[in-house]
């Protein structure tokens, strides 16, 4: 198994561990890993967990998820969005995002959240 | 129409023939004997030779490749036919092969030991065999090895 792989299963590990630290982790370290496969993978795996606090991380905060400076990793974490089948949290996460102070964070909500609503 | 008309019509002479069956390219009349039919034969064969020689043709076509057909037939199944004496031959020395041929240990453990890594590092194994502090350490370490460039 080569190292993307596995690196590819510990987060996804983290991302669905029973004990919630694992998003605090994962925060920490995948959402600011200089590396941008690490982040596209973390936004995904936050994305996939589905819940609030998971979202809040790749919605709301500037230069992750959604926000992220990379294109790729931003589409990415928009595809995975959009992939979700219960969309009621992420919805109501970008309605949150409409209302932030960050003009940036508050354009891409309303984007993502006209395509979600097309999807 | 008189009535006159119409029986000429109708039984008309046919036209006579005047032309020569002789052609002079020069334009001159020659002194002395002359050729007075054309050497030449008329070309366009006429429509029973025209059906026998398609016929003839066709049946020739039909021959031909029946010819080919078995043949290619009989090249085809001694192909097979020598094809599957090859399988048999290869079967029977890698049998051979086989039953005499032992595994050494090394190599089953080297199997067994690619086989529990690559267990170790499913997501369900993780999940369950380690805190989220142990995975955390995890993935600090193969976030360096990636950087790196390992």
């Amino acid at each position: 198994m080569n190292n993307e792989k596995k690196l590819s299963n510990i987060i996804e590990a983290l991302a669905s561990h029973e004990d919630d630290k694992g998003i605090e982790v994962l925060e920490r370290i995948g959402t600011n890993c200089p590396n941008d496969e690490v982040r596209r993978l973390t936004a995904r795996a936050l994305i996939k967990r589905n819940t609030r606090d998971s979202l809040a991380i790749v919605i709301c905060e500037n230069g992750k998820g959604i926000n992220d400076l990379n294109t790729s990793v931003a589409m990415s974490a928009i595809n995975e969005l959009l992939s979700l089948e219960d969309k009621e949290e992420a919805l109501r996460m970008l309605s949150e995002a409409e209302e932030t102070s960050l003009e940036s964070v508050k354009d891409t909500a309303r984007s993502v959240k006209a395509l979600m609503a097309f999807s | 129409m008189e009535i006159k008309s119409i029986s000429s019509k109708i039984f008309r002479a046919a036209p006579r023939a005047t032309e020569q069956n002789h052609t002079n390219p020069f334009g001159v009349s020659f002194k002395g004997n002359m050729v007075t039919a054309d050497v030449f034969k008329s070309t366009t064969p006429k429509l029973a030779e025209k059906v026998s020689n398609k016929g003839r043709m066709v049946v020739s076509a039909i021959v031909g490749s029946m010819n080919d057909f078995s043949s290619a037939m009989s090249a085809r199944l001694n192909s097979v036919v020598s094809f599957g004496r090859r399988i048999k031959e290869n079967a029977t020395i890698l049998w051979d092969k086989a039953n005499n041929t032992k595994i050494p240990l090394n190599f089953m453990d080297a199997i067994i030991t690619k086989m529990s890594e690559m267990n170790r590092y499913g997501v369900e194994n993780l999940r369950k065999n380690n805190a989220v502090p142990e995975l955390e350490g995890i993935l600090s370490t193969h976030i360096n090895l990636l950087m790196a460039g390992v």
